[in-house]
């Protein structure tokens, strides 16, 4: 049942941007449709939890209203059917190519239950879920080991899966992975190719799907993927927002940034970044601010709920006393992270690491843009995170430093190659106050 | 002879349905393995029936390495969520039992593969009601009732 709810939110939000945003690739508009709904599914799922909405009722309505929808665009919907137009040529074989690699790795890499922090944090908070009455037992004192005050968008989407199927299997985590493993890279690939950038399109969908940088932790069946792929909508939208009327366009830029804090705490991190870095650049249009922040409403409300009422106090916060301030003027910490970050990128992510030279290169001015000071400032937040960790900091840095490279990933790929391609394309610049996009 | 096109059309079909082939053999294959966690995931079904979901459980178990011990619980309360389980301290089982108040739930779970076989004679005490028993190759399992009454005193213990 969810699924067909799924169906008819994702086609009715497709419907609804599709003249807006002015995208003509369908791919992406589907993939940007079909988060957009889960998440917001996610969101009223947890709301009809707090509630105590029959789930039978919400699914009804999930179902209804968008039906509803459809029936009045019933036009647009017959055009869209009869629209599509299976062509086929050499790059739709070569996106296949990297889709079945990609299966067959990440099959390959994946396991029933995924690794311990899978079924011991996201899987199990999705068993929580799935019960009417005993979900507020996830909030006790008694089960502070498994982080509960980690958002809740996959272990969401997961319980209602599980309550339409009426079954809690094993599958449904590893599908949830598997798709949004595959929809980074594709994202990505659909973006460029709306420009016609096919190329580069191309290069960063091989390397994603068919190399280790990234399938390992796509199929862990942790929450990483999708707030790099939540981290990497808000760039992409930013990317092809069109000159004029981007409401809509900036509309979802704020709801997929606020919306990553509903994936993981380092996603409100993210969202407070990312909000600072484009209110400062748009402080002279109060529109855009406006309808960015219209964007946020819905997540942030979520959030405020979930984390006032519900949840216990984050252990890296929590664990804060007076040892922090040794802890900043320790240089010895610096050094440690500093080190650890150097030699994972070298050993895990060489060619990232490679790609950051190769930048300087082709288009150094990229290290000035907005999209990189975003994401240097990200990184720079997770390093502070790691000098004042109220955790063994060795301990720390090996249980999470390479899922925090893997969570940026998406974004850095996909913007360098932004900026290399408009260096190949002789693309032009624009110069704002220093900061060039 | 096919026309390029054609040509192209057959490899996407057949590319498309290699994806769909390995995604469904994939998800049989994994559907069809089991690991720990379903194992005591399917010896716990019992326990599901009896202890509501909003319950609290006092777990016990014959682990005396730290690890290990953890493991069990932590494999107990995925298995058992929603209902909250509370691990107890095996190395003083006797004190920790009286700490279950009365009408508490009480799982005891013994690992067939742990060279230990810990758990005091409960069957002959007075002070638990058993609600639940099953065994297989990997576990055992108890689960009982705490009947109100005054502290217990100490019962006798098989152990080697």
């Amino acid at each position: 049942m969810i699924l067909i709810a799924l169906l008819f939110w994702t086609l009715s939000v497709f419907f609804l941007i599709d003249n807006k945003l002015k995208i003509r690739n369908k791919p992406l508009k589907i993939i940007i449709s079909f988060f957009f709904t889960l998440a917001v599914i996610s969101i009223i799922f947890f709301a009809a939890l707090l509630t105590k909405v029959n789930y039978t009722l919400l699914v009804t309505v999930c179902i209804a209203l968008p039906a509803l929808f459809l029936v009045y665009k019933w036009g647009q919907l017959k055009e869209f059917a009869m629209g599509i137009d299976f062509k086929v040529t050499k790059t739709t074989i070569v996106v296949l190519v990297s889709i079945l690699i990609y299966s067959l790795l990440f099959f390959a890499t994946t396991s029933r239950w995924g690794n311990w922090d899978a079924w011991a944090i996201w899987t199990l908070h999705a068993k929580f879920l799935t019960y009417d009455a005993g979900y507020i037992n996830l909030f006790t004192d008694a089960t502070a080991w498994t982080h509960a005050d980690y958002p809740l968008m996959l272990p969401s989407i997961i319980a209602i899966t599980w309550k339409s199927f009426g079954n809690s299997s094993p599958l449904v985590p590893v599908m949830a992975s598997y798709i949004i493993g595959i929809a980074v890279p594709l994202t990505i690939y659909f973006a460029f190719k709306e420009k016609n950038n096919v190329v580069t399109g191309q290069v960063i969908l091989i390397l994603l799907t068919c190399s280790i940088i990234f399938i390992p932790y796509a199929s862990s069946q942790l929450s990483d993927s999708l707030l790099g792929l939540f981290i990497l909508f808000p760039f992409v939208l930013i990317y092809l927002m069109p000159k004029e009327k981007p409401f809509h366009c900036l509309f979802l830029i704020g709801f997929f940034a606020a919306a990553s804090g509903w994936v993981k705490n380092e996603g409100l991190l993210f969202f407070a970044i990312f909000s600072f870095y484009y209110l400062a650049r748009n402080f002279r249009d109060l529109n855009n601010i406006k309808i960015y922040a219209l964007g946020t409403i819905l997540p942030l409300l979520v959030l405020f709920v979930f984390k006032f009422f519900y949840t216990p106090p984050n252990d890296l916060i929590d664990g804060q006393n007076s040892a922090t301030l040794y802890k900043v003027m320790d240089i010895g910490r610096y050094l440690t992270i500093g080190r650890y970050f150097i030699s994972t990128m070298l050993n895990e992510f060489g060619l990232l690491s490679a790609l950051l030279v190769l930048i300087f290169f082709v288009d150094y001015k990229y290290y000035f843009s907005f999209n990189f000071i975003i994401i240097l400032t990200l990184l720079v937040g997770y390093f502070f995170i790691y000098v004042v960790t109220p955790n063994d900091l060795e301990w720390h840095l090996s249980t999470s430093f390479s899922r925090l490279l893997h969570q940026v990933l998406p974004v850095f790929l996909f913007t360098a190659g932004v900026a290399i391609s408009k260096r190949i394309d002789s693309g032009t610049y624009k110069h704002i106050s220093g900061i060039y996009i | 002879m096919l026309m390029k096109a054609d040509k192209i059309k057959l490899q996407a079909f057949f590319l498309t349905v290699a994806i769909f082939g390995t995604i469904i053999f994939s998800l049989l294959r994994i559907s069809n393995t089991r690991n720990n966690i379903d194992i005591l995931e399917d010896t716990l079904e019992g326990v599901k029936t009896i202890v509501p979901d909003t319950s609290e459980v006092y777990l016990f178990s014959n682990y005396r390495v730290p690890l290990s011990k953890n493991k069990i619980y932590f494999y107990t309360q995925f298995a058992l969520a929603p209902r909250i389980i509370i691990k107890e301290d095996n190395q003083n089982a006797e004190e920790s039992f009286n700490k279950v108040p009365n009408n508490g739930l009480i799982l005891l779970i013994e690992d067939k593969i742990s060279d230990s076989t810990f758990f005091p004679n409960i069957e002959s005490s007075n002070e638990y009601k058993i609600l639940y028993v099953k065994n297989n190759d990997m576990y055992g399992i108890k689960l009982l009732s705490k009947k109100p009454s005054s502290p217990v005193s100490l019962f006798s213990k098989t152990e080697e």
